[in-house]
């Protein structure tokens, strides 16, 4: 028998099987639905700091399995070095008075997709259908050593939007040459060298510029037959749509 | 005072804290009827107002347990001409449906995973060397969906199973032909709010000590540091390898049906 109650000071709506809710444990309160905003949703994430690696090799050339010469090849490569991004928050809404709690769905597509990295395509761990977000947060692209995401929460009296990336601070694991050295003894010497500005030893490799094999010499750095360090290559990514905000009250 | 009041004639139930001031508690417009009156701004004193959302369940709480499935290793070479690149791994991106539910429009939900409300990207396995997979749930007009991302490395992304709660809501809509409160025909449930809340149905609540429960995070659940990622929900933390941060979460409550 369902029933309306005075218990231990308090109110309770029992059906006589459970709870159905009570002055001391209250419904989760959201505004009535006309107090929903939706609104339109374009969540964006800056290229990153791009450097540049070089490989070099040297191999011997073989005709009829007869030692001929010596040949070189090179791959160019753009980095991206370690990083920890946030950006400032952008306000989304007004918080209505009173409130301390807001539902956040979102609805998005990625219309702009990073560069592959290395060949591979980058996860989007967001499906383009109604999400979700429990405390606003959403974790939406992991690129292998860097991830991406942004959080839809209150500050001060306003629903505001604010984004992360971060790259890996853990070694690339390229062995370069010492000193960076492109030459030894006046001859191109084999191996790997960075370049592009600060930091560049750190970088991660992202994406092949150009390969170069001949068959013959000179793809030294800076030789005559280099590979390019010229990319315009980016690893942007941008997702649009549209966010559903309710505005509630929970006595935490 | 903590009471629970209608006033016919404005079509409204709620429970509330009375405000200061007195007056005739049978009149709407008394000072201490103002949660009553005007909740959006009393919303403090207001344990329940019939014209608030209802999270009632439009079918009962679905637990699931899902079989994700192994992911092969993988090696390959990549680039030509010169340097080539070993890779190692590969990754995998799936929807799966959950729940059907066929209500004919994206119902609010809730999924729990753990004990806890479930983030976008939440980390359901990891093992050494990179291995991983996440899932982020979705709503559809018939569907409560995983997106499952996975990862693996020279080595398989084993097979894993994890079990999920589904919380399916409708807002149900105030029916003039009901009482404002009173006893169903049944003569065993009630109606509040012209059948807005039906003790046959269950809400989503804050729960009581002795209750199940999940947690819902108040604030931001997600950090990002070093390249990867920590979730910190409802208490529970879990990152990828890569992660070099100390984000805590943020606080919670215990809610429930």
């Amino acid at each position: 028998m369902s029933r309306l109650r005075p218990k231990a000071g308090h109110i309770y709506l029992e059906n006589g099987v459970y709870r159905v809710w009570s002055s001391d444990g209250r419904p989760v309160n959201l505004l009535p639905i006309s107090n929903r905003l939706n609104l339109p949703l374009t969540v964006t994430f800056p290229d990153f700091q791009k450097r540049r690696a070089y490989a070099f090799d040297i191999y011997t050339k073989y005709i009829g399995g007869v030692a001929v010469g010596t040949a070189d090849s090179c791959t160019s490569f753009v980095t991206i070095l370690p990083e920890d991004w946030a950006s400032s928050e952008v306000v989304l809404a007004a918080l209505p008075s009173g409130c301390n709690y807001v539902d956040v769905r979102v609805t998005l597509s990625r219309t702009t997709n990073p560069a592959n990295r290395l060949g591979r395509p980058i996860s989007n761990l967001l499906p383009p259908y109604q999400t979700w977000l429990p405390g606003g947060s959403c974790f939406c692209e992991d690129g292998g050593p860097w991830s991406r995401g942004f959080h839809i929460v209150i500050s001060g009296s306003n629903i505001v939007l604010w984004r992360q990336q971060t790259v890996s601070a853990q070694p690339n694991g390229i062995p370069w040459n010492p000193g960076n050295a492109v030459y030894h003894n006046g001859v191109p010497t084999e191996g790997w060298t960075y370049s592009g500005g600060a930091n560049a030893q750190n970088g991660h490799l992202a994406s092949i510029i150009q390969s170069r094999n001949t068959g013959g010499t000179g793809t030294h750095r800076g030789g005559p037959n280099a590979c390019s360090l010229n990319s315009n290559v980016s690893f942007v990514s941008t997702y649009t749509g549209t966010v559903q905000l309710w505005p509630g009250y929970i006595a935490a | 005072m903590r009471v629970i009041r209608g006033f016919p004639s404005h079509n409204i139930v709620a429970c509330y804290e009375e405000a200061p001031g007195g007056g005739n508690f049978r009149d709407i417009n008394a000072p201490c009827n103002a949660p009553a009156k005007s909740p959006h701004l009393h919303l403090s004193r207001v344990y329940w107002h019939s014209d608030f959302f209802q999270f009632e369940l439009a079918m009962p709480l679905q637990s699931r347990t899902v079989a994700h499935t192994v992911l092969a290793g993988k090696s390959e070479t990549f680039g030509t001409g010169g340097v080539t690149i070993l890779q190692y791994g590969q990754a995998r991106v799936t929807d799966l449906t959950l729940v059907t539910h066929n209500l004919g429009y994206i119902p609010a939900y809730f999924v729990a995973y753990g004990g806890h409300s479930m983030t976008s990207g939440t980390i359901i396995q990891t093992a050494s060397s990179g291995l991983r997979r996440f899932v982020t749930a979705f709503a559809t007009a018939n569907i409560i969906g995983l997106r499952e991302v996975a990862w693996s490395t020279d080595v398989a992304l084993p097979a894993i199973s994890r079990s999920y709660q589904a919380l399916v809501f409708r807002n149900p809509v105030a029916d003039p032909a009901k009482p404002l409160m009173g006893l169903q025909p049944d003569g065993v449930n009630i109606w509040i709010g012209r059948g807005k809340v039906d003790t046959k149905k269950q809400y989503l609540r804050e729960t009581l000590s002795s209750e199940s429960n999940f947690a819902l995070d108040l604030g931001r659940a997600i950090d990002m540091r070093g390249g990867g990622v920590r979730v910190a929900s409802g208490g529970t933390i879990t990152q990828d390898s890569l992660y070099n941060g100390s984000f805590a979460g943020s606080p919670f409550i215990p809610v429930g049906v």
